[in-house]
């Protein structure tokens, strides 16, 4: 037990990046030479990416998790992921009545109460619920229809989107150069005045590196949960660098924030996450 | 790497193909850990370069290597490990010369769409049994950590040290549904 203990804690500090090189070493040797090592070390990865959800780390800890585990783009990818599946299953739990043990008692569980009629099938509760289920069905209706006129109108702005941005770059002087937020260190979003309806907005993506064959750009406006997806752009040459030219119907533009994501698509269609830009379209 | 390279690594990896692409996978996926961990950018890239120069030396000096080929590869990772580092360095003198160095982010709770209805298929595909330990888990969350593990080893009838490995690999299992979900289909609801 005291060594299984012992072994937790290198490797914990192995992840913070607190060992001297040789143990460093010692520990890497053992990672790919060793299966059953191997994966401890990766259920130690994973026990800490928990810990620093859950807030279990203490200051020093999380001060090396940020400054070393964090210091890549694909590790905080990671860690997002690993959020997100605990906030899933946080609300999959809420969801469910949970008993003591963490017996969650999701919809096909076996019910092994005694057989006796709970309130709610009494005949009051009943109607109640009948006239409630009439309700959600009208609602659910009218639901389905907005969310279908909604559809057709992002289905149309998606082949907009696309049909603009197979045409070659034009010589129209009119483009706004957005640079990648993590290149500026701040989030403060460069501000369109909003166009007319019908015309186009230029956009050039500036690179820090143009190492993919081509891009996509995914583009989404704060607080809506709709994404849309232009692909097959590729890096061109400006005065300022290589760039990714973005064009944009105005009329998909109203006011607010807008996050652009780029991603790089390399050989074998992989997609790696590029950069982060954003604008603000004014009245 | 050339096609005829590629076999000789292989071949040299393990006589049996099956069992040769199995550990190249196995080294790959470590090599790309390591790299990671140490904080370099392009893991996969270095991992694929640690093959290159291995099956490189293969074609020069012959497979004369005696000794596990993980433990070869381990070696030359260990001199990018150098020049990862040295980049890093040089890296951060361009920054710090160009003012652009920004703290490390810590991770923000801004989960794409995507990725959340990837995550609800995930979810979906595990097994019955599977998807009551990991909702069992989450149910325990805010309860002492190692009284609630115990709890469930007991509820489930396996030892702690399995708890934390099925755990761990229902994670790493929901994790990599998503990342190949998010990449099938790109931005696209």
């Amino acid at each position: 037990m005291k060594e299984a203990n012992e072994e937790e804690s290198l490797l914990r500090r192995y992840l913070l990046g607190e060992l001297d090189e040789g143990d460093q070493e010692s520990v890497e040797e053992r990672f790919i030479t060793d299966r059953g090592f191997n994966e401890r070390v990766l259920v130690a990865e994973d026990e800490l990416v928990e810990d620093y959800l859950s807030g279990g780390l203490s200051e020093a800890e999380k001060a090396s998790f940020v400054r070393h585990f964090l210091s890549t783009p694909n590790q905080r990818r990671k860690v997002r992921l690993a959020g997100a599946i605990k906030k899933y299953m946080a609300a999959e739990v809420a969801a469910y009545p949970t008993e003591p043990g963490g017996n969650v008692r999701t919809p096909g569980a076996i019910d092994s109460e005694p057989a006796r009629r709970p309130f709610w099938r009494s005949p009051p509760v009943l109607v109640a619920a009948s006239l409630a289920l009439l309700l959600a069905v009208a609602l659910g209706v009218g639901w389905l229809v907005v969310t279908e006129r909604r559809r057709k109108e992002l289905a149309s702005s998606r082949q907009e989107l696309e049909r603009l941005n197979r045409q070659p770059v034009s010589d129209d002087p009119r483009w706004v150069i957005l640079t990648p937020l993590n290149v500026r260190g701040d989030r403060e979003a460069n501000v369109l005045q909003r166009p007319a309806g019908g015309t186009v907005v230029q956009l050039w993506l500036m690179l820090v590196k143009d190492e993919y064959q081509s891009y996509q750009v995914i583009l989404q406006k704060d607080g809506d949960a709709e994404q849309l997806l232009v692909g097959g752009l590729r890096a061109e040459t400006t005065p300022h660098g290589r760039a990714i030219p973005l064009r944009v119907p105005a009329q998909i533009l109203p006011p607010g924030t807008f996050v652009l994501k780029l991603n790089g698509v390399s050989e074998g269609d992989r997609v790696e996450e590029v950069g982060e830009y954003n604008f603000r379209v004014t009245r | 790497m050339t096609q005829d390279e590629f076999d000789r690594l292989l071949a040299w990896l393990d006589e049996d193909p099956e069992e040769a692409g199995r550990k190249y996978e196995d080294i790959r996926q470590s090599l790309v850990k390591l790299f990671t961990w140490r904080g370099c950018l392009d893991a996969e890239g270095l991992a694929d370069e640690v093959f290159d120069r291995a099956a490189a030396r293969l074609s020069t000096l012959g497979s004369d290597y005696v000794g596990d080929p993980a433990h070869y590869c381990y070696g030359i990772a260990k001199n990018l490990f150098h020049e990862c580092r040295r980049n890093m360095k040089a890296q951060a003198s361009l920054d710090e010369v160009a003012g652009l160095t920004a703290p490390t982010p810590e991770v923000t709770e801004d989960d794409s769409d995507l990725e959340h209805e990837c995550l609800g298929l995930c979810v979906g595909k595990l097994d019955a049994g599977s998807r009551e330990l990991i909702l069992a888990y989450y149910a325990l969350e805010g309860r002492d950590k190692i009284e609630a593990r115990k709890a469930l080893a007991q509820r489930f009838g396996i030892s702690i040290n399995n708890l934390r490995v099925r755990l761990y690999r229902i994670r790493a299992g929901l994790e990599k549904c998503i990342r190949e979900c998010a990449e099938k289909a790109p931005g696209v609801k």
